[in-house]
């Protein structure tokens, strides 16, 4: 068991977005998206604990393991040099790493496959991002961020691990033909970005704070 | 960022130096010569551990086999800032006719068409070779060996089965570089030919550290480290290829302002090597 500060307690910008989910109850201010996941983070936290879907999956590993990849092929599409940025940021509040930092503030999301890249809208991708990346301007004091979705070729292990799964459904001689699902050099590579600008706003970033103070009292007080 | 010493300056000092004359003897010259020659091939093995270089130089030297990358025999690669020692196919067959123990040992492709009858209990195949077989695509890869007793064996696998096992050992080959991806042909070869020592041929001492020390990094004697045949995070595997990415601006960059467009994303020495060195040279030429 780990003690945790709590009352100084600092959220990823990933984690905001659950946090503003608004609650269904008018006396509460947390949802209950928000005490979900605080209650699987006083978990991870307190206990060590992590569900292993998370950890595991398939989308997030890929996320991870292409962002190099992704990020190279911005380069190529915008003719602009982008690089990983390795520094953590933090404030009284939130702690993270920007993807891109630089003139521009870059947050790369790297797609599963076409399916789900033709399936991103702005105001998807609005809907799903724009608190992570309010997070990373407020961390940059800067005004503006891009969020760029990126098709890239998924790595052979992930595809292996796909096709073995895929192997317990179907016959061996009909699963070669969704290897094409993972790769997608035949597309042009201009048509495999898709990037959105969103603009700081200091209203939500208020919110943002008040719903932390919450969600630290919330977490202070949960109990096995 | 530390100060790592140059391979020729570990070479050089005297306990390394003793060490290299007890195994080699009056081979001593020629081994540092051969050694130097292969860092001086490679520059990315300069931004390897001194030791590692040398343990993986010194197997390759104590089983008498070149270590020039252009006779593929054995081999010196880099890996993550320490040396990986790997045998060729040529180093395997070439161990296998010195123990005097055999009277063949060959590897082949197999092309479409070409295999007649498989016998899978016994592992007899049959074939047709073909006359103008090199425009048929490759289905496989055959080793066979035949011992002076009349002992024979081959050993079969088809392209599907070599890369599952590239896949399965390297984990390079699964982020998609590496001489798996590279070379599929020399690490089919050498594939096919190790498994078929390692099953069925006599073991004589050289060829059972040359199967114990391929494709791992020489920590000390007996002492093998397998890095590439271990499974790695997504975190680790992305900045891996992240510090490439950046190897390849700096090499690529032209100028000095190109160059520094990359200076606050550096975070290992190893590129930070890279990094001070170009600038210097472009530095230079301004």
């Amino acid at each position: 068991m780990k003690i945790i500060d709590w009352k100084t307690y600092k959220f990823h910008p990933s984690g905001l977005n659950n946090l503003l989910t608004n609650s269904r109850k008018k006396d509460e201010v947390l949802s209950e998206t928000a005490k979900s996941y605080l209650r699987e983070l006083w978990i991870k936290e307190v206990w060590g604990r992590e569900k292993s879907d998370m950890v595991g999956n398939k989308f997030t590993q890929k996320g991870i393991m292409c962002e190099t990849d992704s990020l190279s092929l911005i380069e190529k599409v915008t003719g602009k040099k982008y690089f990983k940025n390795q520094k953590q940021l933090d404030n009284d509040w939130i702690i993270g790493t920007p993807d891109v930092t630089g003139a521009e503030l870059v947050d790369v999301k790297t797609s599963w496959d076409l399916f789900t890249f033709v399936a991103v809208t702005e105001a998807q991708a609005k809907k799903d991002y724009y608190s992570q990346v309010l997070g990373y301007m407020w961390l940059l004091d800067q005004k503006k961020a891009i969020v760029m979705y990126c098709l890239v070729n998924t790595p052979e292990i992930l595809i292996t691990d796909d096709l073995y799964r895929l192997s317990f459904k179907l016959p061996e001689d009909q699963i070669e033909k969704y290897r094409t699902n993972y790769i997608f050099d035949d597309i042009p590579e201009k048509d495999r970005i898709k990037a959105y600008a969103f603009e700081y706003d200091e209203t939500i970033i208020e919110e943002i704070k008040k719903r932390i103070e919450y969600a630290r009292e919330f977490l202070q007080n949960q109990t096995l | 960022m530390e100060n790592r010493i140059t391979i020729k300056e570990y070479i050089q000092s005297s306990a390394v130096k003793t060490r290299i004359k007890e195994l080699l003897k009056d081979r001593e010259q020629q081994f540092i010569i051969s050694l130097l020659s292969a860092v001086n091939t490679n520059s990315s093995l300069s931004l390897c551990s001194p030791q590692s270089v040398m343990n993986a130089a010194l197997t390759a030297a104590s089983m008498d086999l070149p270590i020039n990358q252009n006779l593929g025999f054995a081999y010196i690669i880099p890996y993550k800032g320490e040396a990986q020692f790997q045998m060729g196919y040529k180093g395997f067959i070439q161990l296998a006719q010195r123990s005097g123990q055999f009277k063949t040992i060959n590897v082949s492709d197999v092309r479409q068409g070409e295999i007649v009858k498989m016998d899978r209990l016994s592992g007899e195949i049959s074939f047709d070779w073909k006359e103008d077989r090199l425009k048929l695509p490759v289905i496989g890869f055959i080793g066979y060996m035949e011992l002076t007793n009349g002992f024979k064996k081959t050993l079969y696998m088809t392209i599907e089965e070599l890369k599952a096992h590239g896949l399965r050992f390297s984990q390079t080959m699964k982020k998609g570089y590496g001489l798996w991806t590279s070379d599929f042909e020399a690490m089919a070869s050498k594939t096919v030919i190790k498994l078929l020592l390692a099953k069925y041929a006599p073991l004589t001492v050289d060829m059972a550290k040359a199967q114990l020390a391929d494709q791992s990094i020489i920590k000390g004697e007996g002492e093998f480290e397998y890095v590439d045949n271990q499974l790695e995070l997504p975190e680790a595997v992305a900045k891996e290829k992240e510090k490439e990415r950046l190897a390849k601006h700096i090499k690529d960059s032209k100028t000095v302002e190109e160059l520094e467009m990359c200076t606050d994303f550096i975070i290992d020495d190893e590129t930070k090597k890279l990094y001070d060195e170009k600038l210097k040279k472009l530095s230079v030429k301004k």
